[in-house]
């Protein structure tokens, strides 16, 4: 049996799929959901670094109120507010990096779409300056007030090659994700040129 | 700022033209049906929004393309980052998919749709893109302006999406 196919376009432009109707009051509502959304996602973000900070301020204090204000103490219970504060400035910079940009049609589909990933690869790979780094300082104090005494320098060595590791794994898996998209947005760059 | 009244007359304009082609969009974006609902309410939120800095910069037409066309880029993202890097295939390396096809199904146009939902599916974001526009009937200076592309790049890929469409269909015509 022969079969005489649909225009392709034809086809397409003739399925049945009803089209939503929505009125003001469904946007607005649904607008309104995803502010929402947004505004409960910061205010948890907000709760967490809250608690971190607490959480780095109560060791700090336990750790002086334990012991002597000897220059270890005051290193290690140092080294805990900077991780609190360094744990703040990732979060505030996790938030200011990945929060998308309200979309619009002003610009080229392609364009906007590019804008997008270069925006999450420059996330991505300077992930070491804006997510590591703040933390560091706090290791640095934390990890180097075994220096005061050097019995206690191996008992520290291995928490501190965990983190180490731990670090550099996070950079790598996203210097990772960013050649990925890097490789997406050549591709761009390349059909952008076709003629 | 357009006062409320102008956006909602201009977004029930807009609905009223370009409804089906955002429900056929958000289709091809995504087949899962609760999720497509979703995802076509989703473009219909973001256009009314983006009306508020809408300031006839383009055709009301291109402007909700673009604002269609943006939303499901973002919404299909997490699901293109997992993807494998050959997980697309490119317009002249390809065929319709037809793993389904019998002789006795092979006739049925909702085959033949959902195959070309299939290859949609497996595109790139640019050809994806042409290929939508292409098939809701814009025509090549239009996509060119709503993809940014140049009407070379343009001509070039609706050429190779009548080939594959063709091939496709040829297939279908078959005794």
């Amino acid at each position: 049996m022969t079969h005489t196919p649909t225009d392709p376009k034809t086809l397409w432009k003739e399925q049945a799929l009803p089209a939503q109707t929505l009125t003001p009051a469904m946007l607005e509502t649904r607008a309104r959901r995803l502010d929402d959304r947004i505004r409960t996602r910061n205010l948890w973000e907000f709760v967490a670094g809250g608690l971190v900070v607490a959480a780095s301020i109560a060791i700090a204090a336990l750790t002086l109120l334990s012991s002597p204000w000897n220059a270890p103490a005051l290193t290690i219970a140092g080294g805990f507010i900077l991780l609190g504060l360094g744990a703040l400035v990732a979060m505030w910079q996790l938030r200011r990096r990945t929060s998308p940009p309200r979309i619009d049609g002003a610009a080229p589909t392609l364009g906007h779409y590019r804008a997008e990933l270069v925006r999450q690869r420059d996330a991505l790979r300077s992930v070491f300056r804006w997510y590591i780094a703040p933390f560091l300082p706090g290791f640095i104090l934390i990890y180097g007030a075994t220096l005061f005494d050097a019995g206690a320098l191996w008992s520290v060595l291995l928490p501190a090659l965990a983190t180490l590791i731990f670090l550099s794994w996070v950079v790598y898996a996203n210097h990772r994700a960013a050649a990925c998209i890097d490789t997406e947005i050549a591709d761009l760059d390349r059909t952008a040129q076709e003629t | 700022m357009p006062d409320q009244t102008k956006i909602e007359r201009r977004y029930a304009d807009i609905a009223a033209d370009h409804g089906g082609m955002i429900a056929r969009m958000a289709a091809a974006y995504e087949r899962e049906p609760a999720a497509r609902q979703d995802l076509e309410q989703d473009i219909h939120m973001h256009l009314w929004r983006s009306l508020a800095v809408f300031r006839d910069q383009c055709s009301p037409a291109t402007w909700t393309w673009r604002v269609a066309h943006n939303v499901c880029a973002r919404h299909v993202e997490m699901a293109a980052r997992r993807r494998p890097a050959n997980g697309w295939v490119v317009l002249d390396g390809t065929d319709l998919p037809d793993s389904r096809a019998t002789p006795e199904t092979v006739t049925d146009d909702r085959l033949t749709l959902e195959r070309l939902y299939a290859l949609i599916d497996r595109l790139r974001p640019a050809d994806r893109q042409v290929v939508l526009l292409y098939l809701e009937d814009v025509d090549a200076a239009g996509i060119a302006e709503i993809t940014g592309l140049t009407p070379g790049a343009v001509a070039t890929r609706i050429h190779r999406i009548k080939a594959l469409l063709a091939r496709g269909f040829e297939k279908e015509a078959q005794p």
